[in-house]
This record gives structure tokens, sequence and C-alpha cells, in this order.
């Protein structure tokens, strides 16, 4: 009677399982409209975020030159900082990266026209503000935080003019009450420089009194939106620190991440095909477990690579995941072959299945532990593409952990009360005739000493 | 004292357990191969040095666009068919300027000018030393078109380079650009630091949880994996790109763990034998540890190692620059593991208990064939 109730149970958490497990995978490439509302359902393995090589995009790169203020490395850091900034704000995925000494590289995933880009950052180069032409810079594009078109209703009241609105860091504010005060003071004009002082010809502004606060409307009388737009973008593109200079303009295509993305996946399911072959032909039925563990390891790994903003998939992080599977099997593999090894030495299969995993622990912990420690000196030391593939593979080893110690164990748990016998089943090798148990189940040696 | 099993049929551990084959005594054969694959490599490196790709280099890249529309559609072209020919064009013209194509790839492109949307092109990348001046990456991009234009029938063939209106982009449209190298000194300079703190922190970790004898001859491991993998790259002349960095350090933190393995089973009948408080005979745990854990190196790593044939096979050109030295590093590893780390432990390991007599001599079963 106990028994049959045992049978019962695995039957339904196994029927569980597996509906849990169709879900994962539904729910992982299937999009589909959600009735009665107006949302979409996008499956996570299709909403991954791709990097450049496989999503197509722009890949800019920028020379900086001098900017006259301070030394060159810490502008270009700013420069990066804001550049990041500005661009990250209306395309997330974008990734701008400081290349060498003195070059920039920003690279947009799935865009395809570098005008969008360039709309948005104008041509970089520094700004100074002065309060005499030539003058010493008072205020400078760091100082300033953001720069949008907006409008106000104009002095007469009856209608909206166009102006600018220039927003300031709190340093910022500070100077900028400054100058605009000096300004009042002596109705002086404060000058404009997007560009080196004595290089371009300042814009000017006018003001009738001190200005506090962390934000000013410029009003130039413009025509249009467009026209504010333009000034907009000019002062936009004089809050970065150096100037830029554009070297290389790539649009790279989408097809060529298509196909390698393809390829990659067809790969990958033949590579696993032959995996599943290799499991059953070894392991028998625990083999099929393995598999089946292994097809719940891919949709919970589909589903982080979504879920953590920080990753974008590029092509080295998609040869890091079919890696990671590799790895998860070996954790597969040494825990089977624990337990043949338990069984070979003469206990039962019960028994040989709790004392393999047993015995399986620490080596699956300690060779998981160098390759995590890996992982993280690479995310805390390498590059920004690096970093992305060290994430993958945590995600990886945490996940492959959790599928051998966790997943399978349950499995064959579930799986012994059907088949507690049968050897033939699990395709184990004969047992010895000779047998001395001891707590290390070791192979001869000192037995014969 | 190896346990013998009946020959009914095939059995792997069987083969590998009746076999008297020793796995430690013979490090000084075992280190020879690595030994010249590398000396090899450092030849090539001191010769040609790495064939470093456009990531390292930075060159020029040129778009080419085949119209065969309107007054051409008697010409076919195929793009995935016809990409040998192009290539081979655009290196007999890049020949004479001591260049070579890098890599070429189909692409699309959107000329807003002439109204083309997402048409199919080719994207040419070719190395150069950025000593090349813009007019002269030009110049060598509208000899390509003209030999393209000569070769997929658009002109004659007698009509000299000079008689055609290079402004033209009848026919065929070529794009010019600079590539710039993103692979900079600082880049490596930060990879290899990268590694370097990996690999103490994994000698930090083995030499807590086994002891330092192992961390040594893991590490000796590890850097064995990575020279070799880099050896055989200069040797194949095989294209270094970023990638190649991500993949060094894959196969640092992927090759160590069937030498943990193996050391796990020696640390097990270590203290066997210390509680057993029979000699430790060294060379005989080792062996013994190589022999019981060989079916699982052999399942894991072929595993892994089918996983990334198969993308390396079926995958495109970049995956293929990836994979490459991992399938290298996996096998280096393996071999490793199997045949040099636990002969390495075996000659240098000493149990700190000073009562006994260790004894490191060879067994009767290592007189192997």
């Amino acid at each position: 009677m106990a028994r049959s109730k045992v049978k019962r149970n695995s039957v339904l958490n196994f029927v569980a399982v597996t509906i849990l497990t169709i879900i994962g995978i539904v729910l992982s490439v299937c999009s589909f409209d959600i009735p009665y509302t107006p949302y979409t359902y996008n499956g996570f393995a299709n909403s991954i975020s791709l990097g450049l090589d496989l999503a197509g995009g722009v890949s800019i790169v920028y020379e900086c030159s001098e900017s006259g203020q301070q030394d060159l490395d810490k502008a270009i850091e700013a420069t990066v900082t804001r550049l990041t900034d500005v661009i990250a704000g209306e395309y997330n995925e974008a990734t701008i990266t400081r290349q060498g000494s003195t070059k920039i590289r920003i690279e947009v995933p799935s865009v395809s026209d570098s005008e969008e880009i360039f709309n948005l950052i104008g041509e970089p180069t520094p700004l100074y503000m002065t309060l005499r032409e030539g003058g010493d810079a008072l205020l400078t594009g760091e100082d300033i935080e953001d720069v949008e078109v907006a409008y106000q209703k104009s002095s007469e009241g009856s209608s909206y003019e166009y102006g600018v609105n220039l927003k300031f860091n709190s340093e910022g504010s500070k100077k900028f009450a400054d100058i605009t005060g000096q300004a009042a003071d002596g109705d002086q004009k404060i000058y404009v420089y997007i560009g080196e002082i004595g290089e371009v010809d300042p814009l000017t502004l006018t003001c009738e009194e001190k200005i506090v606060g962390d934000s000013t409307f410029i009003s130039g009388n413009f025509e249009s939106y467009e026209d504010a737009e333009a000034y907009a973008l000019k002062l936009m593109s004089g809050t970065f620190s150096c100037k830029l200079t554009l070297l290389e303009n790539t649009v790279i295509s989408a097809t060529l991440g298509a196909d390698a993305l393809k390829y990659c996946l067809i790969g990958g399911f033949v590579g696993l095909f032959l995996i599943f072959v290799l499991m059953w032909w070894r392991y028998g039925d625990f083999g099929h477990l393995v598999s089946f563990s292994l097809i719940i390891y891919i949709v919970l790994m589909l589903f982080f690579l979504q879920a953590i903003p920080a990753v974008q998939l590029t092509l080295p992080g998609l040869a890091g995941i079919v890696l990671s599977i590799g790895m998860a099997i070996d954790g597969a593999i040494i825990i089977l072959e624990k337990v043949r090894e338990e069984y070979r030495s003469g206990k039962k299969i019960p028994m040989s299945v709790k004392a393999g995993f047993k015995s399986a622990f620490w080596p699956i912990f300690d060779s998981n532990i160098t390759t995590i420690i890996t992982a993280i000196v690479l995310y805390i030391l390498g590059t920004a593409s690096i970093q992305g593939f060290a994430i993958t593979l945590l995600i990886g080893i945490l996940l492959s952990m959790f599928m051998n110690l966790v997943i399978l164990r349950f499995f064959m748990k579930w799986y012994l009360p059907f088949n507690s016998v049968k050897a033939k089943k699990l395709h184990l090798p004969k047992q010895e005739r000779l047998v001395k148990e001891t707590e290390v189940a070791t192979e001869g040696g000192q037995a014969n000493d | 004292m190896t346990k013998k099993y009946k020959k009914s049929k095939f059995s792997l551990d069987a083969a590998i357990q009746n076999s008297k084959f020793n796995f430690c005594k013979n490090l000084k054969w075992f280190i020879i191969a690595p030994i010249l694959i590398c000396i090899v490599g450092i030849v090539m490196l001191c010769t040609m040095g790495f064939n470093l790709g456009i990531d390292f280099t930075g060159g020029s890249n040129m778009t080419v666009y085949v119209d065969t529309e309107g007054s051409y559609s008697s010409l076919t072209f195929d793009y995935d068919k016809d990409l040998d020919k192009i290539e081979d064009v655009a290196n007999s013209v890049l020949e004479e300027y001591g260049l070579k194509v890098g890599t070429i790839q189909k692409t699309t492109m959107s000329v807003d000018d002439l109204g083309i949307k997402d048409a199919n092109a080719v994207i040419i990348k070719y190395q150069n030393d950025n000593s090349l001046e813009t007019e002269q990456i030009e110049k060598i991009n509208k000899e390509i078109r003209f030999e393209m234009l000569k070769k997929f029938g658009f002109i004659d063939k007698n009509v000299l380079e000079t008689d055609l209106d290079l402004q033209d982009n009848a026919g065929l449209i070529v794009n010019g650009g600079v590539t710039t190298a993103s692979a900079s000194a600082e880049l490596m300079m930060k990879s290899f630091i990268a590694l370097l703190v990996a690999v103490v922190l994994i000698l930090i970790y083995v030499a807590i949880r086994f002891e330092f004898t192992s961390g040594m001859a893991a590490i000796l491991a590890l850097f064995h994996d990575i020279l070799v993998t880099a050896s055989v790259m200069l040797i194949c002349r095989i294209q270094i790109n970023v990638a190649f960095i991500a993949a060094l350090i894959t196969i640092l933190g992927y090759s160590i763990n069937n030498t943990i393995i193996i050391f796990d089973r020696m640390r097990g009948d270590l203290k066997v034998a210390k509680q057993t408080k029979s000699k430790i005979n060294t060379y005989e745990i080792a062996n013994n540890a190589v022999r019981s854990t060989m079916t699982r190196s052999i399942l894991t790593t072929l595993t892994t190692f089918v996983m990334i044939f198969m993308i390396t096979v079926i995958g495109v050109a970049d995956i293929r620059e990836f994979a490459f030295p991992i399938m290298i590093g996996i096998l280096a590893g393996f071999y490793s593991s199997v045949f040099l780390t636990p002969g390495l432990w075996a000659l240098a390991y000493k149990p700190r208990r000073k009562k006994k007599t260790v004894v490191v001599e060879e067994t009767e079963n290592t007189e192997e064939a």
C-alpha cells in the first residue's frame, strides 16, 4: 500500500514538473497578445537584449582632442560618462567605452541609422561661458546637466514662444547665479563659446536680473520648434568635456548577426541531441533524467538572461552559454559516475544513488568555485564586452549547480520507486563479488598492501 | 591490485581498469609533446608573430553592392555563391599593396540618395597598418570596384581603368570607410592582469581546499593549457581577434575542472592511506586516481567538446574564431589533467607526517608495454 502511494506521488511530481517545463518552454519562445488586454506577451527568449554583433546596429568611434581647461585623461573619462548619460537615456542597450588612450567607441545595437545618434549629441565639443569676449571661462559644459527645448508664454501673453531650457547641476547653479548677477549689474552680455575660446564665435545672451535656481529658460525668438531644437543641440554638444572628431561610423547589418545566431542555435541543438544520445547510452534511464533536467536548465538560463539587466548577449556570450551547458552536463556525469562506482562496489541501487550524490558534492563544489572565481575576476577587471560574458558564465555555473544538486537529485529520488532493482535499465556495470566497503569508496589499493 | 573484469562485452571502464598504462611515471615523456608544440609556437612568434586580426591592427572596410536591376537585369549575381569570387577579385587587387582580405560577409545596406533600401550587399574588411592615406584607401577601393565590374560582366574586359568614370555608381557601388583597431595595448594589459589575478586566486583556493602542491600542479597545468592553445593558434596561423582573450579565459575556468576531480580522488585515497597507516606511495595514489576517474574525464571532455565542436562546424566565421581556441583548450586541458598534473603532484608531494618514511618508488605494474 505504502509503496503504491510513494509511486503515485512520484508520478504526480513528474507530471507536475513536465507541465511546468512545457509552460516554461512556451513562455520562453512564444509571443502572443494577452486576451482582453492591450498588452502583448513577449517570450523571454525573444526579449534577451542582443549585443551589436548579433542585433546589428551602429558603431561610432570618436577621437578626443584637446580640452583647454584640464588634462585630457580626466576630460575623456568625463566625456564617456556624459555620453553614457545622454545616449543610454534614449537607447538603454548602448555601450560607450574608452578605447586606447584617446578614442571613444559608441555602440548602439538595433539602430540602423547613425543620424539618430548624431541628433542626440551634436558634434561634441567643450562649452564655456564668459563675461567678456575672450575672457576667462566662468562656467563650463560640465556644469550643465541637461538641455531641452521648452516653451513659455510670450511677453505679450497671447501666444507661446519656443526656447531652450538649460538645467544646471548644483555647482553650475551657483556659477550661473554669479554670472547672471554680474551681467545684470554691469549690463554686460554673457558669451557662450561652443568650442575653444578664441577659436569660435561666441553666442551672446543678455539677462536682466540675477538668476538663482537650477534651470533657466533661454528665449531666442525662435520661429519654430525646429529652430529651437537646433539651438538646443548646439548647446547640448557643448556639454562634453573634450572635442570629439568622428573617426569611424559603421552600420552593422542585422543579417550578419541573424546568421550567426541561427547557425549557433542549430549547432547547439545538434550538440544537445548528441549529448542526449550519449547520456542514454551510458546511463540508461538516469541519462533521460539528466536530459530532462538539462531542458529545465536551458529554460531557466533563458529566463535569467532576459531578467538580469546587465546581460547583453554577444557572440562570445552565446558560445559561453553553449559551454556552460557542457559544464552542467559535466556535473551530472560526475554524480552518475560516482553512482556507478558505488553500485559496482556492491551497494544496492538506492544506496548507490545516495552515496553517489554525497561523494560527488565536494568535487562539483570545488570545480565550480574555481570557475566562479574566474567569472568574478573577469567581471571586476574585464572590459565591457568581457563583463557580459562573465555574467553569462556566472549564471550558467550557479544554475548548473542548482540543476545537478537539486533538480537531478529530486528526479532520481522520484524515479527510484519505479525501479530500484533493474540495473540493466540504468546501464549499470556488473557488481564485484569481493567487496570491501569503506567510508570513502576507493578502487583497490590499500586492501592488498 | 587492479581488478579484472570479465570481458563479456566491451566496457569503457573495464578497458581502462585492465590497461596497465602508468599515467604518472612517464611524466618526462608526456611533457615532450607540449614542449615541442610550445617551441614551435615560440619560433613562429619570433619569426612571424601572431596573425593579428583587424581588431588589433585596424584597417579599412568597403561595402559592395551589386545592382542587378534595370539595365543590368540580364546579369546574374548571387551574394551567397559569388562571395568567393568577390574575395578573389579583392585579394588580387590588395596583393599589389601587400594587403589581404580580413573578413568578407553578407550584409544589407541602404543608400538614401539612390533609393536603395535594405539591399543585399557584401562587406569586405581588409587590414592595413594605418599608414595608408585616405586617398590611397579610396584608390584601392576604386580599383577593386573596377576589377569587379570586369569580372561580373558589367563592363567590357578591354575597357581601361582610366576610361571609366570612377565616380559613376552604375552597376556596382562601393562605399569605403576606416575600421579602427578595437583592441588596444591597454585592453590587452587589462585582460592579462585579469588572467593573472584569476590564476592566483585559483591557486589560493586549491591550496586551501587541497594543499599547496596540488595548487601549484593545477596552476602549471593552466599555464600549459593556455600556452599550448596560443601555440596552436600561432602554428595554424589562425587570426586572433578580441574574442581570443575571452576564449583563453574560458579555458582557464574550464580546464581546471578535470584536474579537481582527480585531486579529489587523490585526497580521498590519501586520507584512507593515512588512516590505515599504510605506506604512502604518491605515484600509486596518483595513478589510481587518474585510472578510476578516467571514464568521467573522457565523458565530461567529450560532452563539452561535442557542444563546442558543433558550433564550430556549423557556425559562422566569427563564432569559429572564438570556438576553435576553446576546442584546443579543452583538449589541452584533458591532456594536462590526465598526463601532467597527477605526475607532477606525485613527484612533488611530501606528506607532512615525519615519522614515517615516504616511499616514492615505482610499483610493479608500471612496466607498461
